[in-house]
């Protein structure tokens, strides 16, 4: 089953989005702080990425710029999931990578996220 | 007080009498002196008897050049005035923008003229700076709705998401009566979502924040997919919808998706307080006003003379809690007039007690010049929005 790396620094949130992704199978890895995901990134690539975009220190986009600098991080898909009502913020991921990231506002039911999440693998 | 402090008042004050003076004085010891020692030559040569030049011819060219000197100097006069005006101006902004010590350490210059552009440079300085500054308390406020948005979404997504796990029986089977609590859980978590949206929205277009996206477009063509998709829920409740639209509606500059969200609340407004019957949508080129009214009208409870007054304030629902089982916000209609007022158009409603009612906004016409029409084709809306995506 794919791998999923979900990087959200609200845990309650983290924790449980990442309930209702185990019960579909997906195997999920949780980080907190980008840091954590930059230094994972040395030794291992998810199939998916769901990061937040408010992330204290460096803010989701930086962070998937800093991966995307890695040749095993070009075309690995991203969903941004994001609590900022403004279309700026949701376009942010448009100057990163044209293709393959998509924005999932908050709150967002199981539904909707298996949805995303599932296209996005397929896409890929 | 020595040269570099004489030059520091000479900046910092512009005393332009001295300053004048001061060129005056040079002024006509470098042209003046000159001529009085080329005229002693001429005598002392046509004592001589050298003369090289007709007398007639010399006092003519001495005219011309006394003239010419003249002329200069009135020029050179003004010119300088105008410097030292500007200069004065200028060091009256320093006083305001630069501290003491930055003036007196902009006056550690070679000349005047070094000094007054390094001042303005300063100066220059000083304002972007400030202004940097001020952008940024700008950008702050602008922030504060994004931060109210986001310290209130995130744990409300964990709640939805946490109620969700357990009614959809993700982590292990549940009675129906505990689905049923469930239920209500969620009902009340989706209504704080809509909640947090409309006030965020209305904030942001009460504060002028919101982004209007003008387009000549075809009004009814816009309108006809949302009254389409809104037919299957009156449908599905027993009411008719249907539309008279009058072809003498020309093309209209609106904000497509702000238009959609007034007519969809309007209509769903209509649906939700009407039992039997049904609801029309109407349009009608209004010439003695020049502007279009869209009208919404249902067969519906109607609203009482004195609660008509109330309904676009915020948070104004006619119903008790208990009636409004779909879970309103109360902001969809205050969310409607803000929209249509920054369309310059208005909005009202007419309503009969048990007989319905009417909700009308209006859209002014405005002239569209021909070279905007060639520019703009009624699609241009959703080809610019697919090219952006
Ligand atoms: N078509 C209508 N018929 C009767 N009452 C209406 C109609 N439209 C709006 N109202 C009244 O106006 C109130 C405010 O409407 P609105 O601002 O859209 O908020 P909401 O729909 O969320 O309650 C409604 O709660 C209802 O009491
Ligand atoms: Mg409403």
């Amino acid at each position: 089953m794919a791998k999923i790396w979900l990087v959200e620094d609200d845990q309650n949130l983290a924790n449980l989005t990442k309930v209702a992704l185990a019960k579909k199978g997906y195997q999920v890895m949780v980080f907190y702080e980008s840091l954590q995901v930059l230094a994972e990134a040395k030794k291992q690539k998810p199939d998916l990425i769901l990061m937040d975009v408010m992330l204290p220190g460096q803010s989701g986009p930086e962070t998937v710029t800093a991966l995307r600098n890695d040749p095993n991080f070009r075309n690995i898909p991203v969903i941004f999931l994001t609590a900022l009502l403004s279309t700026e913020e949701s376009a942010l991921g448009m100057t990163i990578d044209k293709v393959n990231y998509k924005t999932l506002g908050k709150p967002y039911d199981i539904k909707r996220l298996l949805e995303v999440v599932e296209t996005s693998l397929i896409k890929k | 007080m020595n040269k570099k402090d004489k030059k520091l008042l000479f900046v910092a004050s512009f005393d332009d009498a001295s300053i004048l003076r001061k060129f005056t004085i040079l002024f006509l010891v470098a042209s003046i002196l000159p001529m009085v020692l080329l005229y002693y030559i001429y005598a002392q040569n046509s004592r001589h008897g050298h003369i090289g030049i007709n007398p007639a011819n010399f006092t003519i060219a001495m005219v011309l050049m006394v003239l010419g000197v003249f002329v200069g100097f009135i020029s050179m006069h003004s010119l300088l005035k105008k410097v030292v005006n500007i200069s004065k101006e200028n060091s009256k902004a320093l006083g305001n923008i630069l501290s003491p010590d930055t003036v007196k350490e902009l006056n550690q210059g070679e000349n005047e003229i070094v000094i007054l552009s390094r001042s303005f440079s300063a100066v220059t300085q000083q304002l972007e700076e400030k202004n940097k500054k001020l952008r940024s308390m700008y950008e702050l406020q602008k922030d504060f709705t994004s931060m109210v948005s986001h310290e209130l979404r995130t744990p409300l997504a964990s709640i939805k998401m946490a109620v969700e796990l357990v009614a959809e029986e993700a982590v292990g089977e549940i009675n129906i009566e505990q689905k049923e609590i469930l239920g209500r859980a969620q009902q009340e978590a989706d209504r704080l979502k809509r909640l947090i949206d409309d006030i965020l929205y209305l904030s942001k277009i009460e504060a002028d924040k919101l982004q209007m996206n003008f387009m000549i477009d075809d009004l009814h063509r816009v309108m006809t997919p949302i009254v389409e998709s809104q037919k299957y829920v009156a449908q599905s409740r027993g009411l008719y919808l249907k539309t008279e639209f009058d072809p003498g509606v020309p093309q209209l500059s609106f904000d497509r998706d702000r238009i959609i969200q007034v007519l969809n609340n309007l209509l769903s407004n209509a649906i939700k307080f009407t039992k039997e019957g049904g609801i029309t949508v109407k349009t009608l080129n209004k010439i003695s006003e020049n502007c279009v009214v869209v009208s919404v009208v249902d067969t519906g409870r109607g609203i009482s003379q004195e609660d008509l007054p109330k309904l676009f304030g915020k948070f104004q629902q006619i119903d008790s809690a208990q009636e409004n089982v779909d879970g309103g916000t109360g902001l969809g209609l205050a969310i409607s007039r803000e929209i249509i007022t920054r369309h310059s158009g208005k909005i009202w409603v007419e309503s009969k007690l048990g007989v319905g009612t009417a909700f009308n906004f209006t859209l002014p016409i405005k002239e569209i010049k021909s070279a905007k029409i060639s520019s703009f084709s009624p699609y241009s809306s959703t080809q610019k929005r697919g090219q952006d995506a």
